[in-house]
């Protein structure tokens, strides 16, 4: 499909049926396959910051990031609050994927620095609407920042 | 005191004139006995014609010569009766005179002629006449003199009567005095002490005030962190419906999609019709979730307060609310309407909710009539949306504005029954007041009020 290395999407949510329906909704666009899951914030910083579990994983960073706010651990929030903080990965796109419409929420995000803010439809048909798209727009459309395998590397 | 003064006065006067008239009866006295010596003398040297006799005769004449003088000065003074004087002046000069010729003839050696002269009686009868009149000035003297004297001790009675009286007067009032300054003595005495018991009663109360200010203060913060700890608890609660409920209520609607995804076509109506009504149950309770975390964003956000032109604002709404009116046959009649402070979102909301409440409920009139107006009632807007759709009975106007309050079968009208109650919040916040009017296929009217202060 493209001559350039697959970039990952790394989703990272808690609650397994939201794992399963993310994941049926990228499936309707084939994007599936390329999913990273992480459960809880803590994880998330593992895999981005590549140390602990994910010490081994190979240099790329994700196209986007999928971020949930109500985790366990560490929360979407002070993920993203380290993601944006970091001079290497504050261009790596995140996307929150969230229930929470509160407007408190949205404000922190965007003034986080967040790259988009979505709140999960409760209709499932709409559900896989969103999701596919934004799967879509993040993994395949939009022309992720210059960065290649060594980005976000070597961070402790 | 005057009094005192003046029978003092009085008093003195008597005494002065007690004394003039002590030394006018020694003056009569001293003029008879002056004249006496003449006499005597005269009678001796006539009888003797020894010159011896000559010496006291002379002494006699020298004597009464001042004597006469003070006579002349009381009867000038007043003190005595002028005629009389005046008689007795006469008197006495004709006696000198008659002494003097014998004295005289004597001395010639007339022995016989002089003693003529005396013989005559004229010098006794003029001796007569002078004690007489002496006599009778003196009893006038003495009898002044008893009089005045009675009048001085009377004077000096009443003066000691007057200063007895006055010194009474004086203890007396002294008395009064005395016992008036004690008793405002005694007054002060008590004034101050009830002054200092009620200074110390006042202190009392203030400080127990206090006591029970700062109580009620206490009172006061702690329930305002109890405030402070439901408000958080609500924004928890909030979060928590918006999160924690919306996850599982997605993944019922979800999963029963999938499900009737996968064996919807194998279903037999009836079980068909159990998967839909899970599915639709599902997203009503979704909506509910909103409207609920509408209402409560409504009650907790700040008013963000700008000029909102309603009227600007009502045309809005009637182009928002398009989809709902396609196909219907509605007579609009909107205006006029003010221009206010409030938050322009808000006031939106609300006009929104109401206009689109009155589309609703005269969905079965052709045409529909609906007014947007507004008046000044006691200096307040209120505002109006009037409809002559389905209406309502007035026994339950109140509920109309309720949380999940509902008139109507869901099945005649579809809505969550937040809409009025979200109107309601939004006025409150801006200070104004909510209510209807209607009757049942007669059409409503629903009422907002913005105070004064809000009119531009």
């Amino acid at each position: 499909m493209k001559a350039q290395p697959l970039r990952k999407i790394l989703l990272a949510e808690d609650d397994p049926n939201d794992i399963e329906l993310t994941l049926m909704a990228l499936r309707e666009r084939h994007l599936a396959n390329q999913v990273d899951v992480v459960h809880n914030g803590a994880q998330a910083l593992e895999y981005l910051f590549r140390r602990g579990e994910y010490a081994l994983r190979p240099a790329v960073d994700p196209a986007v990031v999928l971020l949930d706010i109500k985790m366990p651990k560490v929360d979407g929030l002070e993920v993203l609050r380290q993601l944006k903080a970091d001079p290497a990965l504050r261009l790596l796109p995140v996307v929150i994927l969230t229930s929470s419409r509160e407007e408190s929420d949205l404000i922190r995000s965007y003034q986080l620095g967040v790259n988009a803010y979505v709140v999960k439809p409760v209709d499932f048909d709409q559900f896989v609407h969103a999701v596919s798209e934004l799967g879509m727009f993040w993994a395949v459309v939009n022309e992720p920042p210059p960065g290649g395998p060594t980005a976000g590397t070597g961070r402790a | 005191m005057a009094v005192v003064y003046w029978i003092g006065r009085v008093a003195l006067e008597s005494n002065r004139r007690l004394a003039t008239q002590r030394g006018i009866i020694q003056l009569l006295q001293s003029v008879d006995s002056s004249l006496k010596d003449a006499e005597s003398a005269q009678r001796g040297y006539l009888l003797t014609a020894e010159p011896v006799y000559l010496a006291p005769y002379d002494k006699a004449l020298r004597d009464l010569t001042p004597e006469l003088a003070a006579l002349d000065a009381a009867a000038n003074q007043g003190d005595l009766a002028d005629p009389e004087i005046k008689q007795l002046k006469r008197l006495i000069t004709d006696k000198l005179q008659e002494l003097d010729r014998t004295i005289k003839l004597q001395r010639a050696g007339d022995t016989e002629g002089a003693l003529a002269v005396v013989r005559s009686n004229r010098g006794k009868d003029l001796t007569d006449a002078i004690t007489s009149n002496l006599a009778g000035l003196q009893a006038i003297e003495v009898a002044e003199f008893d009089l005045a004297n009675r009048r001085a001790d009377r004077a000096t009675r009443e003066r000691n009567a007057a200063f007895f009286a006055s010194a009474c007067l004086d203890l007396v009032f002294l008395a009064w005095a005395y016992r008036r300054i004690s008793r405002e003595i005694n007054w002060r005495a008590v004034a101050q002490e009830e002054l200092r018991k009620s200074h110390g009663r006042l202190e009392e109360r203030v400080s127990e005030r206090t006591a029970a200010l700062a109580a009620a203060n206490r009172d006061l913060e702690s329930s305002n962190a109890q405030l402070a700890a439901a408000n958080k608890e609500l924004e928890a609660f909030g979060y928590s419906v918006s999160h924690d409920l919306r996850a599982p209520l997605r993944h019922v609607s979800s999963y029963i999609k999938l499900l009737e995804k996968n064996i919807g076509p194998s279903l037999d109506p009836v079980n068909l019709r159990m998967v839909r009504t899970i599915s639709e149950a599902a997203r009503r309770m979704g909506s509910l979730i909103d409207d609920l975390l509408v209402l409560s964003r409504i009650g907790r956000a700040a008013l963000a307060e700008t000029n909102v032109n309603l009227m600007e604002l009502a045309e809005e709404a009637r182009k928002e609310l398009a989809s709902e009116t396609t196909g219907r046959a509605i007579n609009w009649e909107i205006g006029p309407l003010p221009q206010v402070r409030g938050d322009q979102a808000l006031l939106r909301s609300a006009v929104v909710n109401l206009l689109s409440n009155a589309i609703k409920y005269t969905r079965h009139r052709n045409p529909a009539q609906i007014e947007l107006g507004s008046r000044r009632e006691n200096g307040d807007v209120v505002c109006f949306v009037r409809d002559n759709g389905a209406g309502f009975d007035m026994q339950y106007a109140d509920k109309l504005f309720g949380v999940f309050q509902r008139l109507h079968d869901p099945g005649d009208f579809e809505g969550t029954g937040i809409g009025l109650a979200s109107v309601r919040r939004i006025i409150q916040r801006h200070g104004g007041k909510t209510w209807a009017e209607g009757q049942v296929d007669r059409g409503a009217a629903f009422y907002f009020s913005l105070p004064n202060e809000r009119l531009l």
